[in-house]
Parts: structure tokens; C-alpha cells; sequence
């Protein structure tokens, strides 16, 4: 990873699982993921890292794929959860997210229903080689 | 005298017999109904499709019922029969309607237009449930996708509008349909128990008793005392963590930092205690079916009273300090003002009722667990605004730590569960629906069983009808103001998923 | 002019105080007793064998299918565990197998730091998951 990405990740995250509130949960003061230079933004120009996450159907993986093609060039994947790591929870179209992973290369699995705030951090520290 | 005045301010619960109803309406309109009892808490009435407007008629103009509030559509399918199920409620009277219709697969395809015709000459929400793609694409001119904004976590948003002001919003749920029809068949019911809890991801434990509770109901069931107790701690520090979320989510579309990180902080603790009883934060897996998995040590006890003083303390100061920043009381007053009219037309429930003048609790109002043996109010406001909706949910925190306190100094030994063997269970034919107060509302499940397998199951959270509403509520206001009116409508994307 | 100076004494307060953040990789937060994490073969302390036997119960149980078991007879013709796989991709930490088991021979550990890089390290076999029961809070 290039050293200008590592001080300053820049996260989107997308989907609308339970995960989403644990991640969210880190910008707290007791976990405070801001100390490593990470922030969350909310357009896919700025993001360097791209969460997936929660549950998807055919028109949210359109919409999934259409965010990945207009980020900008060093792009990565980490995915969160085991609805996206293995199939929908609730048994709808288990075949798209096999589609998914397919198009894309997904960099980093992180297991869990939903994974504690701290395996978010610890894998954003692996990510970026500081552990 | 003291006693009269609060009367005057709180009117006393009224108590009725479903039974009663029954009768009556059967008595009124004799050949026309196939056949109606009491399923649950509610009253289940199957009619057929001719007969549907004169039963609505009936409902909705007789004094002595006045059910005007509608709740929720759900379909289902037994064996190559497709149904149709619809909830009414009076909140006046404090009773709720199912009507069921069966239908042919042909109409099913259709989106059931005759049906939803009907039901529209009476209740105006049902607009909803049309196929509107048309409608949408011809009056609306701006499109906010989802996640584009804070407050729209789960549905896109179609709006047009004039200069700065919004004219027309129209909410689109295509992308939130993510559970299969019929995912609960060939499950066991601890399987069930296990996924359930994600139906509501802010308070994870409200559907696992709600499920629990409906099947004592079929089994006759008594939960032993101790359970019982146990449940309405886990509710009320269920509540209070989401409540405190909720907090910390308009204080960040404020951009009120300091309040941001402390409520955020404050949630931590609770979210700990609910660790050391459940053993996960969000996802609970705890209740069983006649009681809880686990019981509570004297530790745990002991843990719970020493930090209940310091969470009343640092929530009273979060409180101040919002209160007390007359820019941050600018910024929500007189915002999104839902009438008393409205709210009892659209039928929202919970906090955002009560914010605009309704007492209606079901805490109170029906035998819920067993809280009548403690003694708190059920606050209310007068407006509806965005400020009243804040403070409101402050008032809840300082009455659920209040029974908190009365629970941990009372609480009762002996047994925490009454073990059952579920493997050779069978039931008659029989259908139940059951209803709790969750911290958005009125969750409610209907469960129809025959011989040991589950023929339908319908899970209906009130977030839906406040997404509704907030069609009507958008318009004549600002376009910076649709993230802070639909996040303080407090809506929860697990409860969407599901309908 | 009271508020100000009530102000002022609060944050010289504060001033002193330890402060709320976990300074993370270092310091660890404490997680409580009960709280469930990957799953652990639990060993009998006198021989320092595997307890489970191999009767596959946690099998048909887990909702997800995330248990594999195999056994073989052993050599005075007792069954033994052959083989035991989790799938952690597929597991949801129900806690589901833990209550069911009638052995008592697997626990929920407190590990819950789990990131990897590809799909085929979150397969976790039978010596894997028993490392971790040697100690007991010193493996975050």
C-alpha cells in the first residue's frame, strides 16, 4: 500500500445490515479509529476503501458494482459479515453474491454476525501493515 | 383530589372484551361474515370478497367501535391456497381487527387491485401499497438515492419541488425487499429464535420475546416468575441503549460533537452490561421458549446497581447540555409538526405517537409481562415536533432506569425456566397473533401452526407506518431539513426489511 | 460570571482524569465472562485428550451447517474424533452448539480478532481449535 493512502483511508461503507452499526460504532470515544488517520466519507470520488456489508438484492448489487467503477485508481474491497462472506441470511438469490465476488477482488474477509468493533479496527491495521 | 387532577391529565386505560365485539358484529351482519373468534389479543374475522366493503363500513363508522387507524397488508400461501391479511386498530378503544380474504393466484400476480380499491374509499394510507413506478416518474424531478444521506438508510427518495421548498415526496422500498417468501419453512424453531433477532438490529431482544411469548400463548404456557423479571430488565436496558443511539444520530446531523461522543460513550456501558447477561451486544439468542437460557448471578445484580447512578447522571448532562444551547432548540422547534388527526389515521405508535398528545401504551394499557407491579408514567407532549420527539425519548431513559432500579431491589428466586420437550410437540390447528411495546413501537408477529410445522409467520415492525407518513410530513418544508424530520422519525432498516 | 467560573472548575477537573479512549493494539478492553467467540475443543486435563467423541449432534443442530465431524473406531474400539471443521465464514456465533452438546466437550473462547487476507485461512481445522484451551486470556 502507498505511504499517502496509509496516513489518510478514506472508508465508504455500503448496505444495510446490523454491521453497519458496529463499524459506525468506532468513531466513538472509546475505540476512536480517528488516531490512525481514518475517516468515513459519503461520496465514492474520495473513497480509497469500499465496505461491503448486510443484505443485497439484484438491484442493490447494481448499485454496489456502479459505486466500485467511480472510484478513483488505488481502489480495495474489504467484506464484513457472513451475509455477504457466505449467502443472504433469509435465503434470497444466493447465486448474486457469488456473481459479485466473481467481477470483483475482494482483499480482506472479516467473519462475524456482526464482528465487534475491535475486529474492524484490527483489520484495518493489518490492512495497512501496522499491527 | 390529587387523584382527580391526574385523571384529568392521564385518562384511565380502558379495558374491553374482544369477545364482546365479537358477538356484537356478528349479531350486525349475520350471513355476510364466514366465521370470526379470538385469535390472541386480537380478533380474527374471515370474510369473503364481496362482503368486504359492508364489514368495513360497519368498522369504520359505528361509534362503539371507530377503528380509523390502519396498520399493515401481508399475503401468504398454505398448500396452493394464497391468502390476505389485513390489521386494523382503534387506538380510541384500545382493540385490533385481523380481516382475512383468500384469493386466487391470478390476483396475487395482479397486486390484488379490487381489494386495495376497496380498502382506499376508507383508509388513506393504502396508496402506498399500489404500483406506483408511473406516478413517480411523471410528478417527481429530484432523485436521492439511499446512503446519499444520513437519514435514509434503507429506501430511495423521489421528490419535486419549488425553488427551495419540497411539493411531493414519494418513498420507494424496492431495494429493502431482501427475505425470501418462505424462509421459515423446514426450520426448527431454536433456529428460528437463533435469525429472528435481525428483524430489529437497534434492540435485538423485542422480537425473540415477542416469538416466545405468542408460542406459550398456543402451548397455554406460564413462564415462572424469575423469567419474567429477567425478560423486562433486558427490555428496558434494551431500550435505553436505543434510545441513546437515537440521541447520538441527530446530534451528529447537527454537527454537535462534544454531545455526539459523550452519548456515544454512554451506550458503551449499557451495551456492556447487556454482554455480561446475553453474551453478545446486538444479537441476543437468549430467551427460550417457558423462560431465558441463563440465570443471573448475584454479580451481575451487583454490577447493574453500581452503575445505574452514574448512567442517571451523565444523561441528565447530556440533556442540559442540549437543552440548554438555544441554537440547537432553534434548529428543531416547529419542524415537521405531525397532528393528533394524522397520527391516529396513518397508525404510527411508541415515542413519535406520544410526542404529539396520544397516551397509548402498552405497557399499560394491556397485561404486558407483568409490569403493573411497578409504579412509572408514560410521558407525552403536546406539538410533535422535532423537539418534542427528542425530549420525549429523554423522559423514557429516566422512567426505564426508574423500573430498573424497582426490578434489581425486588427480584424474586427460584426457578428460570420450565423446561419443555420440544421435539414431540404437536399442536391443533390454530392461529395467534401477539403484540409488545418495542422503543419505535408496536412490533407484532402472526403465527399460523398446524400438526409440528409453522404454516405462516408474519412479522410486522411499526417503522413502516412512520415511513408512510413521512411522505405527507415532507412537504411545505425546506430541502436541508429531510435529513433531520427522517431521522428523528427514529426508523429502524430491520423493520423495513421484513414487510 | 458564575457559570464561567463553574465552567472553568469543571474542566480543571477534567484536566486530571485518565482519559476514555483505549489506546487500542496495546491496551485491551476487557470483555465479560459469557461472551461468545470462535468455538474451542475443550481437553481432558488428566489424559490431555479431546473430550468430544464424535456423535455429530452439533452437526444437525448449527443453522448455518458451519460443523464438520468425522470419527473412526479406535484401538480398544471406543468411538474417537477424526476429524472436526469449522467454517468460519459460514458460522453466526449462535452459541447454538454449545447448549446442545451432551458431552460438555466444546466452550465458546473470548477470540474475537479474526481478519484474514483469502477465503481458504477462515476454514479452521481440529488442532487449531485446540490451541487456543493452553491459555485462557492471554491469546487476544
Amino acid at each position: 500500500m502507498p505511504s499517502l493512502a496509509r496516513s489518510n483511508l478514506n472508508i465508504l461503507v455500503a448496505g444495510l445490515g446490523c454491521c453497519k452499526q458496529e463499524i459506525f460504532a468506532t468513531q466513538g470515544a472509546l475505540y476512536d479509529i480517528q488516531r490512525f488517520g481514518v475517516n468515513f466519507v459519503s461520496t465514492a470520488e474520495d473513497a480509497d476503501i469500499l465496505v461491503i456489508q448486510g443484505f443485497y438484492n439484484k438491484k442493490g448489487i447494481t448499485r454496489v458494482l456502479n459505486i466500485y467503477d467511480r472510484m478513483s485508481s488505488p481502489k480495495w474491497i474489504i467484506a464484513v459479515g457472513s451475509c455477504v462472506l457466505n449467502e443472504n441470511l433469509f435465503k434470497l438469490e444466493s447465486k448474486l453474491l457469488s456473481q459479485l465476488r466473481n467481477k470483483v477482488a475482494i482483499n480482506m474477509y472479516i467473519p462475524g454476525c456482526p464482528p465487534r468493533p475491535e475486529a474492524f479496527i484490527y483489520a484495518i491495521l493489518r490492512f495497512s501493515g501496522r499491527d | 383530589m390529587i387523584n382527580n387532577i391526574y385523571n384529568k391529565i392521564y385518562s384511565p386505560p380502558k379495558f374491553v372484551l374482544v369477545e364482546e365485539i365479537g358477538k356484537n358484529l356478528e349479531f350486525i351482519l349475520k350471513d355476510k361474515i364466514k366465521n370470526i373468534f379470538k385469535a390472541g389479543q386480537d380478533l380474527l374475522i374471515e370474510v369473503s370478497k364481496e362482503n368486504l366493503y359492508q364489514l368495513l363500513k360497519e368498522l369504520k363508522e359505528n361509534p362503539e367501535l371507530k377503528v380509523n387507524s390502519f396498520q399493515s397488508v401481508a399475503t401468504y400461501k398454505i398448500s396452493k391456497k394464497n391468502f390476505l391479511i389485513i390489521n386494523l386498530t382503534s387506538f380510541v378503544n384500545n382493540f385490533s381487527v385481523l380481516i382475512k380474504i383468500e384469493i386466487s393466484g391470478r390476483e396475487l400476480e395482479n397486486g390484488c387491485t379490487e381489494i386495495v380499491n376497496v380498502l382506499g374509499e376508507f383508509y388513506e394510507p393504502v396508496n402506498f401499497y399500489r404500483d406506483r413506478s408511473k406516478l413517480i416518474s411523471e410528478n417527481s424531478d429530484i432523485k436521492i438515492f439511499c446512503q446519499s444521506l444520513d437519514g435514509l438508510d434503507c429506501f430511495d427518495l423521489n421528490i419535486s419541488t419549488d425553488n427551495d421548498i419540497v411539493k411531493e415526496a414519494y418513498v420507494d422500498i424496492d431495494i429493502s425487499r431482501v427475505v425470501g417468501n418462505h424462509y421459515y419453512k423446514g426450520l426448527e424453531i431454536y433456529d428460528l429464535i437463533a435469525y429472528i433477532s435481525r428483524f430489529d438490529w437497534k434492540a435485538g431482544i423485542f422480537p425473540e420475546i415477542c416469538l416466545c411469548s405468542a408460542f406459550e400463548e398456543l402451548l397455554q404456557l406460564k413462564v415462572p416468575e424469575r423469567a419474567r423479571y429477567i425478560r423486562m430488565l433486558l427490555c428496558e436496558l434494551y431500550r435505553i441503549s436505543n434510545h441513546v443511539y437515537f440521541i447520538s444520530n441527530i446530534c451528529n446531523i447537527l454537527g454537535y460533537d462534544v454531545a455526539y461522543s459523550l452519548s456515544l460513550l454512554e451506550r458503551e456501558r449499557v451495551l456492556k452490561l447487556i454482554e455480561t447477561v446475553t453474551g453478545s451486544r446486538i444479537v441476543p439468542n437468549f430467551i427460550r421458549i417457558g423462560g431465558v437460557k441463563k440465570d443471573i448471578s448475584e454479580e451481575i445484580i451487583f454490577s447493574i446497581r453500581k452503575s445505574l447512578p452514574i448512567l442517571y447522571k451523565n444523561i441528565r448532562r447530556i440533556e442540559k447540555i442540549i437543552i440548554d444551547d438555544f441554537l440547537v432548540i432553534e434548529r428543531l422547534k416547529n419542524i415537521g409538526i405531525i397532528g393528533k388527526e394524522i397520527a391516529l389515521d396513518y397508525g404510527i405508535s411508541g415515542p413519535n405517537l406520544r410526542a404529539s398528545g396520544i397516551r397509548y401504551d402498552l405497557r399499560k394499557d394491556k397485561d404486558f409481562i407483568s409490569y403493573k407491579d411497578f409504579s412509572f408514567t408514560v410521558p407525552i407532549c403536546r406539538t410533535g415536533d422535532c423537539l418534542d420527539r427528542v425530549l420525549i425519548r429523554f423522559n423514557e431513559i429516566f422512567q426505564s432506569l426508574k423500573i430498573i432500579s424497582q426490578i434489581i431491589n425486588k427480584f424474586p428466586s427460584g426457578a428460570f425456566i420450565k423446561r419443555i420437550n420440544l421435539s414431540r410437540i404437536e399442536f391443533k390447528s390454530e392461529a395467534v397473533s401477539h403484540g409488545i411495546e418495542c422503543p419505535h413501537g408496536l412490533f407484532k408477529i402472526y403465527i399460523e401452526v398446524e400438526k409440528s410445522n409453522i404454516n405462516s409467520l408474519i412479522v410486522k415492525g411499526p417503522s413502516i407506518n412512520s415511513l408512510i407518513l413521512s411522505e405527507e410530513i415532507l412537504k411545505e418544508n425546506r430541502l436541508e431539513d429531510i435529513n433531520l424530520i427522517l431521522t428523528s422519525l427514529d426508523i429502524s432498516p430491520g423493520e423495513i426489511i421484513s414487510t | 460570571m458564575l457559570r464561567l467560573l463553574k465552567n472553568f472548575f469543571i474542566i480543571l477537573g477534567n484536566l486530571f482524569k485518565k482519559p476514555r479512549t483505549v489506546i487500542y493494539p496495546r491496551e485491551k478492553i476487557i470483555i465479560p465472562d459469557s461472551s461468545r467467540g470462535v468455538l474451542r475443543l475443550k481437553l481432558d486435563l488428566d489424559s490431555l485428550e479431546v473430550i468430544c467423541n464424535g456423535c455429530g449432534l452439533c452437526n444437525i443442530i448449527c443453522p448455518q451447517d458451519c460443523i464438520e465431524v468425522k470419527k473412526r473406531i479406535g484401538d480398544n474400539g471406543r468411538e474417537v474424533l477424526d476429524e472436526f471443521c469449522l467454517d468460519l465464514s459460514k458460522c453466526i456465533f449462535c452459541g447454538n452448539c454449545v447448549e446442545f452438546c451432551e458431552m460438555n466437550a466444546i466452550d465458546m473462547s473470548y477470540k474475537y480478532q479474526l481478519a484474514e487476507y483469502s477465503e481458504k485461512n477462515l476454514r479452521l481445522e481440529k488442532f487449531e481449535l485446540i490451541k487456543p484451551s493452553g491459555t485462557i486470556r492471554d491469546f487476544w
